[in-house]
């Protein structure tokens, strides 16, 4: 080993102070409040006085080098070649006040949207989908795309009641952990592996495929030299797949999508709570997913319509009755809704006071 | 790096023998399962080495190319081999 | 059928006002065949209906456990650009900030390995770039360790951690979430690079009860920041707003602890009995702040379904305060992964062993007292257990 050249280890991340605009290396830890100047204009103003202004935009977050370049140009352009990405894949940029229209004027001009603050619909936190993922029951980046064409309008001009956060995960590992959200577009898989015998025995470790599997749903098949899944017991995770390529679970037709509403992980009025199930299936209907698309802006409106200000949507809910949302949506309750896994008990109506409609 | 001598009972294991016994630990089951460094943590103490022994005789071995990290929904180590996935006749 | 260059469905995906990633591919695909090829196997998905990927285990860098996750297409005769298409995890600086000198350092080392496709960022943070091939793993890594950036984690490993923008630029913030992030990140290079965990671990940082990072939902360990005085009022800035919104409706009617009154002029608030949710001070962030003795409630146990179901994260610690360089912290998170490395079993998350062994046995390897804050309420079934030496 002596004779190979020290390779560098270890770093971690690079020192975040290296990144900071001066405007907010001199005043951390001093902000003492925040104005919302539109749905994509912020200005925090500092204990010395001083102001910063954050123009924020939506990126796809699937990007090219290219448009990185861009963000960093106009960064150069208008401020001093600093810029932030946020959490939900948007990007900010932080010029001086007498900058901030021309910014956004050029912003524009070039096609993006500004907006993505206060009481509407941001960026939508998202998963890899057919873009890289071998165990997704869905697309990512293209239902994402439908989606917000439809409501691109609550991230740059609408306002609704509250926030609503929406993401996408593509199967039930939830990468993007979308269990706490206004509302989550979940990929589900309905049918277990299908085993290819002719090339498992080349392909795979037959203890290591039993192992890997987390409800033991997978046993030895001899007669074959391959293995046998108990379909009742696969709760469709992929993690066979992951082990064994012989066993792919994807399925043109059995594979589509499922939304959650009412999580959040704000603790704003209430503690932080998940998502549940309102709509169990719908199909993989690229490249538009047009199904998926209308449920969710109907879920939008009827909320608009009808929640108070400040609610979200999981405490509108709560404030009205599961009831009376099935009812408002017009969305129909089914077998699938009601919990019959680990933690199902806790779901049930112990009282018998409710609501009709 | 270590080089303890570590004594249990009447042998002697130094560090390159521990990596040896580790290496051995691990080709052994190839196939059959899938070792952990948890796994290999607990049977190596078994032998009398330590937790941080162990540690180090897996850092020089992976650093050295004999073994490698792998990640099948969890993450083992194994003797570096052509995987399946990579295997274009499927 | 073959590759013939035609991308119908996707071409539909470049109409429409949202920012299209179709067209970012198109971008790259200029300079990549690799993009090309994305293209063109995205496409055949599409028309499918099912993924055309396999998992690839035992890619990476040399002495790494993480960092790079190994993908091949299953159509590679068709799709040679693609045949290898691993993704480099790379970590990112607390916070997101970029120059975009860095930026642009980056962006040339990944177009010159890589398909110039990236992810900014993966849900756990990471700068995440997508498809390059074996050979070019350790070239990449060379590259960029020499300009100071390093790998992320992946596998059963402590996994990047993230952090809100906290003091960096927002008034909110009760701890220097960035800091501890970037601290902790340092701390734990070994743990997060070399995986010797019973499964993943990821940590998350939120400077207060909003909770940007989604820690409580996505987080093994969840810290967020919180007060543990009262709410600082600015009466006259009170005054402002009552002008702008109707306070006792907004504020007060939607006070969870109903601890607040408004007479007109002044606003009260009870602190003893605010429990420091945010709704008041997301709305008059000008009129009210967070008090001033500010630390952070350690929470435990967040994640999504796999195994046994989504767990949110739950109280440990209730306050701790977190000053550089955060040694009690460290000493807590090497504790409780003791304990963990001890008990848990393959691929069990540190929540579902909590749930398994109990909070006692956590707490007591970890020194922690038991607290009421850690409960909703205490049990209601009496199947209560004694240790040995408690029954005299
Ligand atoms: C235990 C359940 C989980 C499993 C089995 C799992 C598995 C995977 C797999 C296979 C990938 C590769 C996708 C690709 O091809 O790039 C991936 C990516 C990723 N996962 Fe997970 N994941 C799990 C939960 C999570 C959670 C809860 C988070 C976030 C807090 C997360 C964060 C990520 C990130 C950041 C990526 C990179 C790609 C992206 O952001 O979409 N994972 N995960
Ligand atoms: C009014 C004061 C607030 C400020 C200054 C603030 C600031 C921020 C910032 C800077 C981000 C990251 C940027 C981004 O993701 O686009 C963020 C994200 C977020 N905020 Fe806030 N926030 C505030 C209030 C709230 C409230 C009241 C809630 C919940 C009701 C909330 C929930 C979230 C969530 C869920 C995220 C995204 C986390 C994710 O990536 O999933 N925030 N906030
Ligand atoms: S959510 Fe599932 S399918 Fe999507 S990237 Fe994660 S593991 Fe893959
Ligand atoms: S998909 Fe998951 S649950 Fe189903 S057989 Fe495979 S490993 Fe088991
Ligand atoms: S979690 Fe709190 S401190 Fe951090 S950015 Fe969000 S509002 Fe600010
Ligand atoms: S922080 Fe929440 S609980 Fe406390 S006074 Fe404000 S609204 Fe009420």
């Amino acid at each position: 080993m002596a004779d190979k050249p020290k390779r560098i280890t270890d770093l971690g991340s690079p020192d975040y102070k290296k990144f900071l605009p001066p405007a907010i290396a001199k005043n951390y830890g001093k902000w003492k409040y925040h104005e919302q100047l539109g749905k994509g204009v912020m200005k925090h103003v500092s204990e010395t006085g001083d102001e910063l202004y954050t123009v924020r935009i939506a990126t796809p977050r699937l990007v090219s080098t290219d448009y990185i370049r861009e963000m960093c140009d106009i960064a150069e352009k208008f401020c001093g070649g600093f810029l932030r990405w946020t959490t939900r894949h948007n990007v900010e940029f932080f010029p001086a006040k007498d900058q901030v229209d021309a910014l956004t004027a050029d912003l524009k001009k070039r096609g993006h949207l500004v907006g993505g603050i206060g009481y509407g619909i941001s960026n939508v936190v998202h998963t890899q989908g057919w873009i890289h993922c071998h165990t997704p029951a869905t697309d990512a980046s293209g239902v994402v795309k439908a989606v917000m064409d439809e409501l691109h309008e609550y991230f740059t001009t609408k306002s609704l009641p509250a926030r609503v956060r929406i993401a996408l995960a593509c199967c039930l590992n939830m990468c993007g952990a979308v269990h706490c959200s206004d509302i989550a577009i979940l990929g589900i898989h309905r049918l277990p592996p299908k085993v290819n015998e002719a090339t498992l025995a080349n392909q795979c470790e037959i203890p290591t495929t039993i192992a890997s599997c987390p409800t033991g749903a997978i046993s030895p098949n001899p007669a074959t030299k391959s293995v046998k899944i108990k379909a009742e017991r696969c709760m469709y995770c992929g993690n066979c797949y992951t082990m064994c390529p012989s066993l792919p679970i994807a399925d043109g037709s059995g594979d589509g999508i499922s939304i959650y509403v009412g999580g959040k992980v704000s603790n704003a009025r209430g503690p932080a709570r998940m998502s549940k199930l309102v709509i169990p299936f719908l199909p993989n209907n690229p490249p538009r997913w047009p199904e998926t698309v209308k449920a969710v802006k109907h879920l939008v409106e009827v909320y608009a319509a009808n929640a108070k200000k400040h609610e979200r949507m999981g405490e509108w809910i709560e404030r009205i009755g599961w009831e009376r949302f099935f009812k408002l949506t017009g969305i129909p309750f089914t077998y699938q809704h009601i919990d019959d896994f680990t933690f199902a008990r806790d779901t049930f109506r112990m009282t018998p006071t409710f609501k009709w409609e | 790096m270590l080089h303890t001598i570590r004594i249990k009972g009447d042998t002697i294991m130094d560090a390159a023998e521990l990596q040896k016994k580790v290496y051995e630990l691990v080709e052994k089951n190839m196939g059959k399962k899938k070792m952990k460094a948890g796994d290999i943590t607990k049977a190596m103490e078994a032998e009398g080495a330590s937790r941080d022994e162990v540690k180090a005789a897996i850092r020089e071995l992976v650093d050295g190319g004999k073994l490698v990290y792998s990640y099948f929904g969890g993450s083992f180590i194994e003797v570096p081999h052509v995987e399946g996935s990579a295997n274009p006749q499927q | 059928m073959g590759n013939d260059g035609k991308t119908p469905m996707l071409d539909d995906l470049e109409k429409g006002a949202w920012p299209s990633f179709v067209k970012e591919i198109k971008v790259a695909a200029k300079k990549s065949n690799t993009a090309k090829d994305l293209l063109g196997i995205l496409e055949r998905s599409y028309r499918d209906k099912v993924t055309h990927w396999k998992h690839g285990g035992i890619v990476g860098v040399l002495g790494y456990g993480g960092g790079v996750i190994g993908r091949y297409c299953d159509l590679p005769e068709e799709f040679p650009g693609v045949a290898h298409f691993h993704t480099v995890r790379v970590n990112p600086p607390s916070g997101f900030f970029y120059t975009s000198k860095a930026l642009k350092e980056l962006c040339d080392i990944w177009d010159k390995y890589g398909s110039g496709m990236t992810n900014m960022h993966g849900s756990t943070g990471d700068m995440i770039w997508l498809g390059t091939q074996t050979d070019k793993l350790e070239p990449i890594f060379a590259e960029i360790t020499a300009k100071g950036w390093d790998l992320g984690g992946s596998g059963s490993c402590l996994r990047t951690p993230s952090s809100c923008v906290g003091m960096a630029r927002c008034e909110f913030a009760n701890i220097d979430t960035m800091d501890i992030c970037h601290t902790l990140t340092h701390k734990f290079q070994d743990e997060l690079h070399r995986p010797a965990f019973p499964y993943k671990f990821k940590i998350k940082v939120s400077g207060c009860a909003n909770d940007c990072t989604a820690a409580v939902a996505r987080a093994d360990m969840s810290i967020i920041g919180t007060w543990r005085d009262s709410i600082r009022i600015d009466q006259a800035e009170v005054k402002n707003y009552s002008s702008k919104m109707n306070i006792q409706e907004e504020i007060v009617g939607m006070c969870p602890t109903k601890c607040m009154s408004f007479d007109g002029g002044a606003l009260k608030i009870n602190d003893k009995d605010c429990n420091r949710c945010m709704h008041c001070i997301n709305q008059m962030p000008k009129a009210l702040r967070p008090g001033k003795e500010r630390g952070a409630t350690i929470m435990l146990g967040g994640k999504a379904p796999i195994v046994t179901g989504a767990l949110m994260s739950w109280v440990i610690v209730p306050f701790m305060k977190l000053e550089a360089p955060y040694d009690n912290l460290e000493d807590l998170i090497r504790k409780l992964w003791e304990w963990w490395d001890e008990h848990g079993k393959n691929r069990e998350r540190i929540g579902e062993l909590v749930d398994r062994m109990g909070m006692r046995s956590m707490l007591e390897s970890t020194g922690l007292p038991p607290v009421p804050q850690m409960v909703k309420a205490p049990r209601t079934n009496p199947y209560v257990f004694w240790a040995p030496g408690e029954v005299k």
